[in-house]
Formats: structure tokens, C-alpha cells, sequence
């Protein structure tokens, strides 16, 4: 690898975007990826705008869910299409903004390094990120709860930008098809012993963001489907 | 009394119904059998109430009322779960339809189009 170079990442690295409704700002974020990666796979969650359309004339490659499952469904349908054009690692990433691309190398290099299977994005290890306070406070309860729940200690549980190896790809089940996968992937990961470690990652709060987010409410019902799934196992 | 005549009015109602959607051919004459045999019982009941006693005394509850009251609740939660259960296979179920459509929709349409961006 040279340092002068401008490059762009291995061609095996896949970035996946689970996007439902998304046409807006999709765009940018794609051509904000395009220049680090060269697989972008939008999944369109059954979408009712043009998000399929503009992602396709933005060069990402779009599979297209006929009917809304999810955020949880679309990145493992994402995982499923990446697997099998030979991803060796990857890389999920929002839709709506949130995260920048330039932080793609770093969150990749640990896995192209071999030094884990999951690296995950945190937006509390540095002060780029300009989380508002109620919201700081719910994802301090997911922490929390992560740690008591599943026994996996990490700084931040609900960042949708991680990293995959092909292994950890293929070992990690995603049931939870809304949006408790994120407590879901934390609970496999130490399930299934997978090495991880987290990277820094700035987030990125813009009204968009936060109109298309989660509200703080739905952190309650993400507890209760993440329980009831737990419970079955 | 009024109440009677309330429920005995909807349990020829949904009796109706469950006859209506048997010619329909949505259930079958084993359903709407044991269907009008529950409206039957329900119908019993309210014009006899003291019939419950015998089911009362059974279980060793004072009052029939409560005994079917309880035995209702009961089978109702019991239900309400079961249902919760069977819609959350359903939608795992649909899930992987979606998927395995989108994933094969995807491989069609990328050969008819050669790799490459436009």
C-alpha cells in the first residue's frame, strides 16, 4: 500500500446501505463512498420514492426488498448479496447522512489487518460528534443495558457503521427484522466469540437525520423485541 | 332484561356471519358446526344462568359467573400469545420470501445489463 496514493479500497470490501425513503440524501452519501469503495449495494427496503432509481444513477448496485421489512432485513439481505459477489469485508453504512465516508479506511483497516472479525463505530471515543442530550442519555441505556443483557462491553450500541469479515458476515444471524439488530449483533458477536474492537467514527446530527430517525420513545420497543427473541433461542 | 337481549341479539349476529362466510366457502361445515354449537352454549347460558353452578361448584368457585369469567380470561390471554407467536413466524417467514426474491430479481437484472456503471 502506498501513502501518496488516493486510494480506494480493495475491491473485495462491500459498503451496504439499508434505505427506506431515502431519495433526498442518498446521493451524496453514495458518491461519498464511491470514492473510498468501489461496492456500494443499497438495499431499497420497499421504498416509496425514487430511492431504488437515484441510488442505481449514483453507481450503487440496488436490491430491492418488494415490501418494507425493516432496517435489521435489509442489512442482512445487503450481507446475503455481498457474500455472494465474494465480499471479504463488509462495511455497513446509513442512509440518511449520519456517518462520514472518509472514515471508511478506518474502520476496514483493523479487519484488512486481521486483527478482528467486527469493528464497530463509536461516536463517544472522540468529540466529533454532536450527539443532543436526550439522546446521549437513551444511548447510555443501551450501553447499559448491552453489558447486563449480553456481556459485551463497548462505548456505543446502536452506531449502524460497522465493519465485517467474511467470516463474521456469514456466522452473524440477523432475526431481528426492525430495529433491535443492533442489540442482535452485539449478543452474536459475543455468542460466537468474534473478535471485535471499535473505531472512532464522527456522526453527524442534521434535522433530516433526526426527523428520519429513531425517536427516544422507540427504544422501548426495541428492549421488548430483543428480550422476546432472546427469550426463544 | 336488557342485557339478554344484547347478547342474544349479537350471538345471532355472529351467528350469521359464520353462516354467511360458510357460503362463502371460507370455513368448512365442521367449523360452522362447532361454531353454532359455541354460540349455542353461550346461548344457554345467558337465558339459564344457573346452568354455570354445575361448573362452579366444580371448580370451587362461588358464583358461575366468575367461574366462566375466569375460565374466559384464561383461554383469551392463552390466545392473544399464541397469535402474537404465530405472526412473528409469519413475518420472519415473509422476510426471507422478500429476500430470496430480491436476491434473485438482482441476479436477473444483472445479466441482462453487463457489469460496469453507467
Amino acid at each position: 500500500m502506498g501513502d501518496s496514493t488516493p486510494e480506494r479500497l480493495d475491491e473485495s470490501v462491500f459498503a451496504v446501505i439499508p434505505a427506506h425513503n431515502e431519495a433526498p440524501v442518498l446521493r451524496d452519501v453514495i458518491a461519498g463512498l464511491l470514492a473510498f469503495c468501489r461496492n456500494v449495494v443499497v438495499v431499497d427496503d420497499g421504498s416509496r420514492d425514487q430511492t431504488a432509481a437515484v441510488a442505481r444513477e449514483a453507481g450503487a448496485q440496488v436490491v430491492r426488498h418488494l415490501i418494507n421489512r425493516g432496517q435489521g432485513a435489509a442489512i442482512r439481505t445487503g450481507m446475503d448479496f455481498a457474500l455472494s459477489r465474494g465480499a471479504k469485508v463488509i462495511v455497513t453504512f446509513d442512509a440518511d447522512g449520519q456517518h462520514d465516508p472518509a472514515d471508511l479506511p478506518a474502520i476496514v483497516a483493523p479487519l484488512l489487518r486481521g486483527e478482528c472479525d467486527v469493528a464497530l463505530g463509536t461516536r463517544f471515543q472522540d468529540r466529533r460528534s454532536n450527539v443532543p442530550g436526550l439522546r446521549r442519555l437513551v444511548l447510555r441505556g443501551g450501553i447499559w443495558f448491552t453489558r447486563v443483557v449480553s456481556g459485551i462491553k463497548v462505548t456505543d450500541t446502536h452506531n449502524g457503521f460497522r465493519a465485517f469479515s467474511r467470516r463474521a458476515a456469514e456466522m452473524i444471524e440477523i432475526n431481528q427484522d426492525q430495529m433491535a439488530h443492533a442489540s442482535e449483533i452485539l449478543d452474536e458477536i459475543a455468542r460466537q466469540r468474534l473478535r471485535y474492537c471499535e473505531v472512532p467514527v464522527r456522526v453527524r446530527y442534521s434535522d433530516y437525520s433526526r426527523q428520519k430517525g429513531q425517536s427516544s420513545w422507540a427504544s422501548l420497543q426495541i428492549v421488548w423485541h430483543f428480550l422476546f427473541e432472546k427469550l426463544r433461542r | 332484561m336488557v342485557i339478554k337481549v344484547l347478547l342474544l341479539t349479537f350471538f345471532l349476529f355472529s351467528l350469521s356471519r359464520a353462516v354467511l362466510r360458510f357460503r362463502d366457502g371460507h370455513i368448512s361445515a365442521r367449523e360452522l358446526v362447532g361454531i353454532c354449537l359455541f354460540w349455542l352454549a353461550a346461548s344457554v347460558v345467558v337465558m339459564w344462568p344457573a346452568v354455570t353452578m354445575l361448573l362452579a361448584n366444580l371448580l370451587g368457585v362461588a358464583r358461575g359467573t366468575d367461574a366462566i369469567l375466569y375460565l374466559t380470561v384464561a383461554a383469551l390471554c392463552y390466545l392473544a400469545f399464541r397469535t402474537y407467536i404465530r405472526i412473528r413466524d409469519v413475518e420472519k417467514q415473509l422476510t426471507e420470501l422478500v429476500r430470496r426474491l430480491a436476491l434473485h430479481e438482482q441476479e436477473k437484472s444483472s445479466q441482462n445489463t453487463p457489469p460496469g456503471r453507467p
